[in-house]
């Protein structure tokens, strides 16, 4: 299904005027409600009777060019964070008390000196948020949809090309369940690389912009906004994954499963998504030979999850594959490095001796980089450390907090063993912040 | 052979002697070009084990991204090369470049020469040059620009660049257009399809009816910009600018990977050769299943491939990501296969490695 767009010049300027309307009404609906309410409707998405989820299933595959069966996955992965249960724990995670976000609230004394005296806080979200999505990931747009209204933010959500269907049946499914927070989102898409003169207009007013997308594209939007705007960005960032040595041993299947998972999950386009994998030397079983039982799991789940639907998406895809892949071989040839891959199948792994410049691998793929030690990665990898989202682990216990320590001081903000990678909980620390603080400002009574 | 309809004058050879020459080309290859050789050894064809040009390994463009592909028996110290060309890359972010390596400028000549004459100049000796291309002075990594460079040498009888080495419009650039208008003889114009769209687009200068019997030579797409307009408006717009008809604009193909072009030969065959571009008989052609890489029916779409046999010095079997199809011997272009890059919130790992890793 292609998007087309659905905002006009002028028309978003009236749209802004109609959210802003909505705002007193959501300042006065204590938080718990909203969350309450948001979590009623996001539980739809889970409920395999529910005809909003059966619709969302049926669009998303042709939308965000996923099969239906790894659609399903994604839904069900998403959709775990969108529960009251999850909601409400968002919310105790980022505000001690909730109550903040409905007034004012006696604060807690700050550190031991009895003599300083104690002010009420509030938290205040902005007046008009605007959250400008792109890419293809499903559920982006219903987060951001979500953590405006917990901090009572009237918003406007330009969702990306590929997540367009969820953030709308989302935002329709809270109209018909709650008309008042409804009319607080309106949700419009038009190509944010293309038209340019509905970004800068979709932004101007806001007090708050958050952004996700390339460097190039929250650079952008920076320069749209006045300084009195909070800003807020979520550029591109890529993950990695790192696995010891003592892993290295027995039946590497588990492993290779859990890996593999992550790398497919979402066609590998997530930044939460490992794109390469750093392994120690040494371990009982050899780099090669973890490569190919990764490359086995990855094939198995070919028939599991398929990849694309549409034989269209699937041609343009083999023909950048057979680019890369070729040229890759010529790299294959020369003994710098050994690729497996799927033949007609869209994944392909492929083991470096040393850090190479590759063109970059559509579909389900990994590369494999031996080093001597796991401590050396950040180094290695020099200031790309600081586009690294997550890391996913596989190493003893008792090494997972020091280099934790290592790669959070390189840049990284999240570490987490494979099997949780693919979908943080809703109050994760996203890039690094608190998803709902960093909408909100502060007031204090003195 | 893939291409059989060869434009008047450049008959096509018989695929006996095509074969001849491309084992020939291949054998130098192999011989002398050590990436391409592994690669071939590695699908176990040698100079030896071939029998149709057809099975010889076809390198991807992606690799003159990542490879010196140099077919010569002079080392870089002994002689550099007469030409080394650059892809343009996009301007949407910091795509690396492809590069292809030109030992002897003079095939290039050889292989440009009658082919452009026959398909832009087949009732003139000499013409005024117009172009909108920049100078290979001011481009000299480019081959597009180096092939007009070309031109102005064997066809010109005088030339205007309008466009500088920075990409902006000479100062003057519209007098030189509206004073062309006003004299008697035809002029011919060179241009890409973004150089044509900013020309309609520069400002409030008028239009300009350029004299009769003017042609237009229009090559590359919109790739990497964020604008783009279809066929029809294009060569629309090439004529609200300066006048010249539908029937004397010439569609051009090249890349920067091969030194054999490409024509719709509408000046000779008129407006019927639209959107069917003819080869050279050194330029074998094919359209292929990108996924089990054998020959697409006729008039099935497919990835291109190229033999060409001009590319001696690097690498002469190429395999493009451009999707056409082939009938009655001509091709249909239809365009690069969009999606190379990351659609998520990921980013390519080595784009950002390229600022700042240990390579």
């Amino acid at each position: 299904m292609s998007v087309n767009r659905d905002a006009e010049l002028g028309q978003l300027s009236e749209t802004k005027v109609v959210l802003q309307q909505a705002r007193p009404g959501i300042l006065s609906r204590p938080v718990t409600e909203i969350a309450d309410v948001l979590g009623r409707v996001g539980e739809r998405f889970s409920d395999p009777g529910d005809q909003l989820r059966r619709t969302a299933l049926d669009k998303l595959p042709s939308e965000a060019k996923l099969s239906s069966e790894l659609a399903e996955v994604v839904l069900d992965g998403m959709a775990a964070g969108w529960t009251r249960e999850s909601l409400s724990k968002l919310l105790k995670n980022e505000f001690a008390d909730p109550a903040l976000l409905d007034g004012l609230v006696r604060d807690q004394q700050r550190g031991n000196d009895r003599s300083l005296s104690v002010p009420s806080v509030m938290a205040v979200g902005p007046t008009l948020c605007v959250q400008i999505s792109s890419g293809s990931v499903p559920g982006v747009g219903v987060n951001a949809l979500i953590r405006s209204l917990l901090v009572k933010a009237p918003t406007l959500i330009k969702p990306g090309a590929g997540d367009v269907v969820l953030t709308r049946l989302f935002a329709e499914a809270l109209r018909d369940a709650d008309t008042e927070l409804g009319s607080a989102v309106a949700v419009c898409y038009w190509s944010g690389e293309e038209d340019h003169e509905l970004t800068r207009q979709a932004v101007a007013g806001a007090d708050a912009v958050v952004v996700y997308g390339s460097d190039e594209s929250v650079l952008s939007v920076r320069g749209m906004v006045p300084a009195s705007c909070r800003f807020i960005a979520y550029h591109h960032r890529f993950g990695v994954g790192i696995v010891g040595r003592e892993k290295l041993k027995g039946s590497m299947t588990h492993l290779a499963n859990q890996v593999a998972r992550a790398v497919a999950m979402f066609e590998n386009r997530g930044c939460v998504c490992p794109q390469i994998l750093f392994v120690e030397r040494n371990g009982d079983v050899k780099v090669e030979a973890f490569a190919h039982f990764i490359a086995e799991s990855l094939e198995r789940l070919a028939s599991e999850w398929p990849s694309h639907v549409e034989p269209e998406f699937a041609d343009q895809e083999s023909v950048v594959l057979r680019q890369v892949r070729d040229t890759i071989e010529i790299q294959q040839a020369a003994g710098s490095v050994s690729m497996l891959h799927g033949g007609l199948e869209n994944w392909t792994v492929v083991s470096e001796l040393d850090l190479l410049q590759l063109p970059f691998l559509p579909g389900r793929s990994l590369r494999l980089r031996t080093v001597e030690n796991l401590e050396d990665v950040p180094s290695l990898l020099g200031e790309a450390c600081r586009h690294i989202q997550s890391v996913g682990y596989a190493v003893a216990e008792d090494r997972v907090n020091d280099l934790a320590v290592l790669f959070g001081r390189a840049g990284a903000s999240r570490v987490v063993p494979f099997d949780g990678m693919s979908f943080p909980p809703a109050w994760w620390l996203h890039d690094g912040q608190g998803p709902l603080r960093a909408l909100v400002g502060w007031v204090e009574v003195q | 052979m893939g291409v059989s309809g060869g434009v008047d004058g450049l008959e096509p050879w018989k695929e006996k002697a095509f074969q001849g020459v491309a084992q020939e080309v291949f054998g130098w290859q192999f011989e002398l070009c050590d990436p391409y050789r592994s690669f071939c050894e590695r699908r176990g064809v040698t100079p030896s084990s071939v029998s149709d040009w057809r099975e010889i390994p076809a390198v991807p463009t992606t690799a003159f991204k990542y490879f010196d592909l140099v077919s010569s028996p002079y080392t870089s110290i002994s002689r550099k090369p007469d030409a080394a060309f650059y892809t343009s890359g996009t301007t949407l972010g910091s795509e690396r470049r492809g590069c292809h390596f030109v030992p002897r400028e003079s095939l290039y000549r050889a292989a440009f020469h009658e082919p452009f004459r026959q398909a832009l100049l087949p009732d003139v000796n000499k013409i005024r040059v117009i172009s909108l291309i920049p100078s290979p002075v001011a481009a000299s990594h480019s081959s597009l620009s180096w092939m007009v460079g070309m031109a102005v040498d064997a066809f010109a009888d005088e030339v205007d660049w309008l466009i500088q080495a920075n990409g902006e419009w000479a100062r003057d650039a519209f007098d030189v257009l509206r004073a062309a208008s006003e004299e008697e003889a035809p002029v011919l114009v060179l241009g890409t399809a973004l150089a044509f769209l900013h020309l309609k687009e520069a400002g409030d200068e008028p239009s300009v009816t350029l004299p009769a019997n003017s042609r237009a030579m229009v090559t590359g797409g919109f790739k990497g910009v964020r604008r783009a307009i279809g066929r029809s408006e294009l060569y629309s717009t090439i004529t609200d600018c300066t006048g010249i008809d539908r029937n004397m604009i010439v569609n051009e193909y090249g890349m920067t990977e091969l030194l054999s072009q490409m024509y719709e030969p509408v000046l000779t065959e008129g407006i019927k050769a639209a959107r069917r571009l003819a080869a050279p008989p050194w330029l074998g052609v094919r359209v292929l299943d990108p996924a089990t890489l054998e020959d697409k029916p006729e008039g099935e779409q497919g990835i291109i491939s190229f033999f060409d046999l001009a590319n001696l010095g690097s690498v002469s079997h190429v395999l493009t990501e451009d999707l056409g199809a082939l009938e009655d011997g001509r091709l249909t272009v239809f365009g690069r296969v969009p999606g190379s890059e990351p659609r998520g919130c990921s980013r390519a790992m080595d784009d950002l490695m390229a600022g700042g890793g240990r390579l």
